[in-house]
């Protein structure tokens, strides 16, 4: 931890809202203790210009070389203090919210002294966490002009003539000799004329009788390589295009296509459409559609409607000329990586490749443009050489270290929540607005995904003391990261019973599914799990 | 910049609102559409305050007025709370049972409403459409149709595929009218693969739903892992 760090804490009254149910005076005192605070500062309202104004000044006279804000939700006003905080010459990594208004004296209105012990802890956690944060640049890369169509579908073709409409030099690969297979008939005309239009076309280069071979690169550039469909004769030379789209009509093809690129198959074979739950910004479209038959069986009204609107969704992407990803992709400390390609497994992203280092090994190498920072490749990494910027393992330690350093919760069992954003961040958050009252023992470490959690934090956390580990993830088939929610269930598995084998509780680690929208069912599940941490008998320490 | 609220003299700032600078100073005004991360609507009428800006006194909406020099305000005149308890009955009318507007009715005096309308907890106030346009950057949703057939809708009233579920639309809703289900549920369509399908009848359940949510349903009869490790207690 870098000791001679100034780090200023804001604490936001929001009118009455949190200053009515939290004594602000002595959290004020109990913060200025914390290591590395240079001032304290409350605000009236945090969010209005004044309040922002006042931040600013703080940061220019006191030297700020962090913030934390202490008010409402990061969920709304995250971007408005964050903006303040870069045009008051600071890094928007090195600002933090952290609620202590829906999280504490929203959802503790009874109990002030509980409620304020809650918000001390939770700024300890947020102080702490900042300190190993480690600010990031945005991944950017231009997209090159261009597209391929593989397969002269019906979806291929309506998708290779509105791009080419456009202006968009196009390149239809097929491996018959004629395009459309056994349609006739499309909603406007025969599949004869579409052909013939697609074929004279000048801005579509048309490969009958091709395949392709071999696809490599990454988004925005992708390098094509394309054979005889017959002999294994060398064809035309490789070209790259800016963006792919897939439109074959044989479920072979369709298999060998989904591997080669990436794309989730359903238990039919088919490609469901990708669709990655983030936020805008912080994934990088990736330039692969998909229409038409690989899809499911469409008649050839949908399969047309499916290739413009892949076609339309693809100029999106051409035409924004550069795409970037602001998400704070993971890095790999070289020296540090012994290759053993784990992290390329569990991408769910493909975002690592193996690729020859200094030595003699190869070793992994992020690609921070589809990187989402989801934590897979750090929890799976067995020699911890893959760090997120924002969010290491050095971060989480400290900040369950923080969260249990402080010995009283009036008597309420310690329980730490690892809380999905997307899930039981929400869901808590929500509680809080709605008035809901939980168990005031509990503390809430915010992760991207559920997958981020490590086991050794919930070792870390009972040897510092935790009563109980509760870790909070999206449903089944609800991950905002291609099914990661599954490996936090596998590790829990795992855990709980090595944990039993070893004389220790295992009720004392649980995974909870959490809908987003049910605070109701959230509230329900954490104060069931801390009454049972009060049942259950006492814990004897790790270490015993 | 100087100007007079309920006969008191603050100091602001310019480009400050009404509302913002009276906030600021300790003066509380009523809200329902205003949040802090967007942009001013003024479509709730509650923060409706009067001001005189030389040519005598007008009622004006404090969240989208500007600060002025001289600028008087009055912001619990007879005037300002006739005008809010109009506002408040008016909502009375459709979202009775929403404790934010109960509250406000005790605030204001409104016990029951002279007008009766289908209960409904959603107040229009635009804050879900604008969180999802101005902080989260998608805008799954929008507000649809004109007079009494105004609602937040998805485009087409079809299940959205934009949506990134991040709950922002929900936490903002200031009287708990907007589910997640609304926006990505699809009763009675279901939206995958850029083409529009009917619901089917689920043959496990029975109800509609589209073909993700079954795999959903069947995932989650899986128990939790709880079983045998238990057990063995220390």
């Amino acid at each position: 931890m870098n000791e001679d760090r100034r780090l200023g804490v804001m604490i936001c009254e929001c009118g009455d809202q949190i200053g009515s149910n939290l004594d602000l005076d002595a959290l004020a005192r109990q913060v200025d203790e914390f290591p590395g605070v240079a001032t304290t500062r409350r605000l009236r309202y945090g969010c209005s210009p004044d309040g922002l104004a006042s931040m600013q000044s703080a940061i220019a006279e006191e030297v700020l070389d962090a913030v934390l804000v202490a008010g409402c939700t990061p969920r709304t006003l995250e971007p408005r203090f964050r903006t303040a905080c870069e045009q008051g010459g600071l890094d928007g990594d090195r600002f933090k919210l952290v609620d202590i208004r829906e999280g504490c004296a929203w959802a503790h209105p009874d109990d002030v002294e509980a409620a304020t012990l809650k918000a001390a802890d939770l700024i300890r956690m947020g102080t702490a966490e900042l300190s190993f944060r480690k600010p990031h640049s945005p991944a950017t890369v231009e997209v090159l002009p261009s597209a391929l169509v593989i397969g002269g579908s019906v979806a291929g073709m309506s998708a290779a003539l509105a791009l080419a409409d456009e202006g968009i030099p196009v390149k239809l690969v097929e491996r018959e000799a004629s395009m459309g297979g056994p349609i006739r008939k499309t909603a406007n005309g025969s599949v004869a004329a579409m052909s013939k239009a697609v074929l004279e076309h000048p801005q579509v280069e048309v490969m009958l009788e091709k395949r392709i071979t071999a696809v490599t690169g990454t988004v925005g550039r992708y390098s094509v390589t394309v054979d005889e469909a017959s002999s294994r004769e060398k064809g035309a030379p490789e070209f790259k295009v800016g963006a792919i789209i897939v439109a074959t009509r044989t479920q072979p093809d369709i298999g060998a296509l989904a591997y080669k690129f990436g794309i989730p198959q359903d238990e039919n074979g088919f490609l469901p459409a990708a669709r990655y739950r983030l936020r805008p910004g912080n994934y990088a479209d990736r330039g692969i559609y998909v229409c038409g038959a690989p899809h499911h069986p469409t008649d050839e009204h949908q399969a047309e409607f499916q290739g413009v609107r892949a076609a339309l969704s693809a100029l999106g992407h051409l035409a924004s000329g550069s795409v970037a990803n602001y998400a704070p992709a993971a890095v790999v400390d070289q020296d540090l990586c012994t290759g053993c390609a784990s992290c390329v497994a569990a991408c769910p992203f493909l975002a690592i490749s193996m690729q020859s280092g200094p030595g003699l090994l190869d070793v992994a190498r992020v690609d921070p443009i589809l990187c989402s920072a989801c934590g897979n490749c750090a929890v799976a990494c067995p020699s911890k050489a893959i760090e997120l910027p924002l969010s290491s393992d050095a971060a989480l330690f400290s900040q369950i270290e923080a969260a249990l350093v402080s010995r009283s919760t009036n008597g309420q069992p310690r329980v730490l929540v690892f809380g999905c954003e997307w899930s039981s961040q929400v869901a808590a958050e929500l509680a809080g607005a709605h008035r809901l009252n939980y168990p005031s023992g509990i503390r809430s470490v915010r992760m991207e995904c559920s997958t981020r959690f490590d086991p050794t934090f919930a070792l870390w956390a009972f040897h510092h003391g935790a009563d109980g580990v509760l870790l909070t993830a999206c449903r089944p088939g609800k991950c905002h990261y291609a099914g990661s929610n599954r490996n936090a269930q596998d590790r829990i598995k795992t855990l709980r019973s090595q944990l039993s084998a070893s004389g220790f509780d295992s009720r004392r680690l649980r995974l909870e599914w959490v809908q987003p929208d049910d605070p109701e069912a959230y509230v329900d599940k954490v104060s069931r799990f801390s009454d049972l941490m009060t049942q259950i008998p006492p814990r004897r320490s790790l270490a015993e | 910049m100087r100007l007079e609220i309920d006969g008191n003299e603050i100091e602001t700032k310019p480009g400050r609102t009404v509302l913002t600078a009276a906030r600021e100073h300790g003066f509380e005004i009523p809200t329902l559409c205003f949040h802090e991360a967007l942009e001013p609507f003024a479509a709730c009428r509650l923060c409706m305050v009067e001001v005189d800006a030389g040519r005598g006194w007008q009622l004006v909406a404090s969240c989208a007025y500007p600060c002025a020099e001289d600028l008087k305000v009055r912001t619990h005149s007879e005037p300002v709370l006739r005008s809010r308890r109009t506002t408040v009955e008016l909502l009375m009318a459709s979202a009775s049972e929403v404790p934010v507007i109960r509250q406000l009715a005790e605030q204001l005096g409104v016990d029951s409403p002279r007008f009766n309308m289908e209960a409904d907890d959603c107040i229009l106030c635009g804050l879900c459409v604008r969180a999802c346009a101005e902080i989260v950057g998608v805008s799954a949703i929008s507000v649809i149709n004109r007079g009494i057939d105004k609602k937040v809708s998805t485009p087409f009233l079809i299940a959205s595929n934009e949506c990134i579920e991040c709950g922002t639309c929900v936490l903002i809703c200031p009287t708990g009218a907007i589910q997640l289900e609304d926006i990505i549920g699809g009763k009675t369509d279901v939206h995958t693969w850029e083409s529009e399908f009917d619901a089917q009848e689920c043959r496990i359940c029975g109800q509609n739903h589209s073909f993700t949510d079954h795999e959903i349903l069947r995932v989650e009869d899986e128990p939790v892992p709880e079983r045998a490790l238990d057990r063995s207690q220390s």
